[in-house]
């Protein structure tokens, strides 16, 4: 792959979703982590205790996976979403002022403010395990975040998602004896697997 | 799309598809069907392995309100840490295990106020049915230089307090230090017109006594040894008894030189006919203490029976009466009221050869949680937060089945305190403290006592 071939497809996929929509999306998730944070502090706990608990957890890689997702997530995955929503024709057409691509700030802003959210996802975990569990016929969260509801919402989707991809992924490299970049590409134009295999 | 954008996005895909579940369990496919009490006993120091907790733990399941909890929550008694460390590792655990409801314990001061802090982040009410030291109850940097036990409520600065922590059995200070100093006043044999006149010139023959505290580290002696002698040592009422103190030693069972602390016993306490001795401490280094004592009682023309040790309360144990000096140990337990509460118990004390002490307490702080778990299921809010308001609302009037409890600030009001002698090889009471610091005597082994 060509150098500037590689550098225009992040530009297309990724930079391009670098734009102020992008920001208010981070405040919003920020919104919402922050009524977690006081709904929280309501129920009698500390959010110190919390945050304290959260760093020293990570720090026994305990709550890392889901933090790294959701930063790869903010910093990888929401610029390319955001990118692609751009890029269609009706969006950028109709409203032309709309997901214009920034640098500088705007990036940092985000950067920061996914660093945020990340950690903020570690501190929610320590948030619901030193609530406890209740009990009123089934054990449940005495406390539940909304944010870290969001992000398990997210997460059998993603896994149904990736378990195909990987299916088809580990099935078809051996019998295919051909190089790993092709196998990808095959993987990443959607050829159906049944079809492959027939 | 490019290859390397692909893999990075299937990392990302993978790591959110990881799950915490250790760390962060899923109620509905977690093992733990209840909530739990953790009720921690030690069996240190007791050759039966006999823990109080541990019984009391047992006893509790036959009772009313732990009954009506069946299938919401049970109790789980659970071995208590010996040390410091292996106290934090405890309280960690259950901090990190979501279905602790409550924490009875733990059995020393030391390890209790090295967990209180990690119990109180996740918002755990810890019922304390051993626990005594004033250092407990209070918030401060335990890796600093810890306040004197004074400032602990200075009133202009006083120190926060744990929320989460509730004590049944009063606190060290001045219950104990007042049961102290009037039980060596008693033995002593000093009455309060037989004062010596401090304006006096003519040299008085005062009485000499010698203060030891244990300051072991390992286990938190320290924590639980500190505010006493400290208390001890203050000359600041008529009944102190600072002014005979004629030598005040400190030791730490992991560094003490047993022979040069003995040496040190016999030099100063050479003169007196009476050999007093006031042990704060916990049995580990008292048996030390008395075991080398009886070892070179011979050599010196010494006789352990002119000893006289007056001990504190967790020294309340039949195995200290076997060197053969006299004993009086100072306790809250009053292992009648126990024997009265929880019959079973008497066949134990009998067969185990155990003096009755936490038994009582450790049954009612576990009453005391079901009786506010039960009013929080009938809430539908049965968790942590609920007993936590439940117990800081009810605090003035908690029932238990052998005692109501008085808990203001997280301190047990208004407890009576007791001293103990040998009587026939065991520990028996001998009388109560009075409100005036005087000892009423009770019971039938007074004359052997004296």
């Amino acid at each position: 792959m060509k150098k500037g071939t590689a550098s225009k497809t992040l530009d297309k996929y990724w930079r391009h979703g670098f734009v102020l929509e992008l920001v208010a999306l981070d405040c919003f998730v920020l919104l919402i982590c922050a009524f977690d944070v006081f709904r929280f502090w309501l129920g009698g706990h500390a959010f110190s205790a919390a945050v304290s608990v959260a760093v020293e957890k990570l720090r026994e890689g305990q709550g890392a996976a889901v933090t790294a997702a959701v930063l790869l997530f903010f910093v990888v995955g929401l610029p390319m979403i955001v990118a692609l929503i751009a890029s269609l024709p009706a969006i950028h057409e109709r409203w032309p002022k709309l997901f214009l691509p920034r640098s500088g700030e705007v990036v940092a802003t985000h950067l920061l403010f996914s660093v945020l959210v990340a950690s903020f996802t570690a501190i929610a975990i320590a948030m619901e395990v030193l609530a406890g569990y209740e009990n009123n016929d089934g054990l449940k969260y005495g406390f539940r975040s909304s944010w870290l509801g969001l992000v398990f919402l997210g997460q059998p989707l993603w896994a149904s998602y990736v378990s195909p991809i990987i299916r088809k992924f580990f099935i078809r490299l051996p019998h295919e004896k051909e190089p790993l970049s092709k196998v990808a590409k095959e993987i990443i134009t959607e050829e159906p697997f049944e079809q492959h295999v027939a | 799309m490019p290859y390397r954008l692909f893999a990075l996005l299937v990392v990302l895909l993978c790591l959110s598809a990881c799950s915490d579940s250790h760390w962060h369990p899923d109620p509905a496919s977690s093992d733990a069907k209840t909530l739990k009490i953790a009720v921690f006993g030690s069996t240190a120091g007791n050759e039966q392995s006999y823990s109080a907790s541990a019984q009391a733990a047992k006893l509790a399941q036959d009772n009313d309100d732990v009954k009506a909890l069946q299938g919401y929550v049970t109790i789980e008694p659970r071995e208590d840490a010996e040390s410091l460390a292996q106290a934090v590792d405890d309280a960690r655990r259950i901090r990190d295990d979501p279905d602790v409801l409550a924490v009875v314990g733990h059995s020393y001061s030391g390890t209790t106020r090295a967990a209180l802090p990690i119990y109180e982040q996740a918002g755990i009410p810890v019922m304390m049915p051993t626990a005594t030291s004033p250092y407990v109850m209070y918030k401060f940097d335990e890796h600093g230089a810890w306040p004197g036990f004074s400032e602990l409520e200075n009133r202009e600065a006083p120190y926060p307090r744990f929320r989460n922590a509730f004590r049944l059995i009063p606190g060290d200070v001045p219950s104990q230090v007042e049961a102290i100093e009037a039980t060596t006043r008693k033995s002593l044999k000093l009455e309060p017109e037989e004062e010596p006149n401090p304006d006096s010139t003519a040299p008085a023959k005062h009485p000499r006594i010698m203060l030891v505290c244990d300051i072991t580290k390992r286990n938190g002696a320290n924590v639980y040894t500190q505010p006493i002698c400290q208390s001890l040592l203050r000359d600041d009422s008529g009944h102190s008894i600072a002014k005979y103190i004629a030598r005040y030693r400190e030791y730490d069972v992991d560094t003490v030189d047993v022979w040069a602390m003995v040496t040190e016993i016999h030099a100063v306490m050479r003169s007196e006919t009476s050999k007093q001795i006031v042990f704060v401490g916990y049995p580990e280094l008292a048996r030390m203490l008395l075991e080398e004592l009886t070892e070179r009682s011979n050599p010196v023309s010494d006789n352990m029976k002119s000893y006289t040790f007056i001990m504190s309360e967790a020294c309340l144990s039949n195995e200290l009466l076997q060197f053969g000096a006299t004993v009086y140990v100072t306790s809250p337990f009053n292992p009648s009221r126990v024997e009265k509460c929880l019959p079973q118990l008497k066949q134990i004390e009998h067969d185990k050869n155990v003096v009755l002490s936490a038994e009582g307490y450790a049954y009612d702080a576990i009453v005391i949680l079901a009786k506010a778990a039960n009013q929080c299921k009938a809430k539908n809010q049965l968790g942590r937060e609920c007993v936590l308001d439940y117990l800081q609302l009810n605090g003035d009037n908690l029932p238990g089945k052998c005692e109501s409890y008085w808990i203001g600030n997280g301190e047990r009001k208004a407890a009576p305190y007791y001293v103990y002698a040998n009587c026939g090889g065991e520990l028996k009471q001998i009388g109560e403290i009075g409100t005036e610091h005087e000892i009423h005597e009770k019971g039938h082994c007074q004359q052997n006592a004296r």
